[in-house]
């Protein structure tokens, strides 16, 4: 019934979180500068997808080694479920405002 | 990428080690933690790369900006109110599961490698619900909560996998909405994720 989110030791949580944001922010400027590369563009979409596939490939594996995970997986399923609806359910709430208040006059 | 591809990719790891495919090392390695390293470089470098991401920042009208605003205050506080029936997630966890706004691929890859694979699959699960969910029940949403519920629904997919039903449902003059809102929570999901697994 019981399942835990292991928790990965501190100190090293922020070094990868550091080293992921400033590889994200050295990304970012390296684009600026092919931004009037079409082909260049197109190569980084590649590659984007190409690495995903990687890591995801990685990520199932680890899940599929990992016993905890594999027996709790329908427990996972239902509160993965729950936080769906709850995120569903909270955006399309606050949207209703967003749209009560800017859009539904003007539209109809 | 198609949700197809994706899925298969997975699966056929899930697979390999479920029945021992694989050596049991190659799960372990540093090789994933640098494969994020660098896929954050192109994330980058592709929203550099993008001139739309500057239009976005001249386009700052309340009535379009207001719409991921509302997708993420309403994502981020439907997930704290469900996270009460939760009893093996903490707050922050729910939070940083939530605020993948369906974009699981990349969410769940970086919930991963902060937070460990059990919330990685649970981020996985919960953004792929989200997506086929919007696909699913966009007319019902737009009934109850109106012609934007689907794009808020949508979260980061809105610009293109739920896009054609967000066109559908709420008409065509919303499409460029879908597609603004979709492309400000694709640009910020990385950095709410990690921001949110930080900041507790």
């Amino acid at each position: 019934m019981q399942y835990s989110v292991s928790c990965i030791d501190k100190h090293n949580k922020h070094k990868s979180m550091t080293k992921i944001l400033i590889c994200m922010a050295v990304g970012i400027a390296a684009g600026v500068l092919i931004r009037n590369i079409n082909s260049a563009k197109k190569a980084v979409e590649k590659l984007i997808d190409l690495s995903i596939c990687v890591l995801l490939f990685f990520m199932g594996l680890s899940i599929g080694f990992n016993d905890e995970i594999i027996s709790n997986i329908s427990n996972i399923g239902i509160d993965a479920l729950l936080l769906t609806i709850g995120g569903i359910l909270g955006s399309s709430a606050f949207s209703y405002l967003v749209y009560k208040s800017f859009y539904k006059k003007k539209k109809n | 990428m198609k949700v197809g591809i994706i899925m298969l990719v997975f699966l056929t790891g899930l697979l390999g080690g479920v029945c021992s495919l694989f050596p049991e090392y190659l799960a372990d390695s540093a090789f994933s933690t640098y494969s994020l390293y660098v896929l954050m470089f192109l994330v980058g470098m592709s929203i550099g790369a993008d001139k739309t991401s500057i239009d976005i920042l001249k386009n700052i009208k309340l009535e379009i900006i207001a719409v991921p605003l509302a997708v993420i205050v309403g994502t981020l506080a439907g997930t704290a109110l469900f996270s009460l029936f939760l009893k093996n997630l903490s707050l922050k966890d729910s939070l940083a599961v939530g605020a993948g706004m369906g974009y699981y691929s990349l969410s769940s890859i970086i919930i991963s490698e902060i937070r460990g694979d059990t919330l990685g699959s649970l981020a996985l699960l919960s953004n792929v619900m989200r997506e086929v969910a919007t696909l699913l029940f966009s007319p019902f949403l737009a009934l109850v909560f109106g012609k934007l519920a689907p794009i808020a629904s949508g979260g980061a997919t809105s610009m293109d996998s739920t896009l054609p039903v967000i066109r559908k449902v709420s008409g065509k003059e919303y499409v460029l909405i879908a597609i603004f809102s979709g492309t400000v929570l694709t640009l910020l999901v990385p950095v709410l994720v990690m921001v949110i697994l930080e900041l507790f």
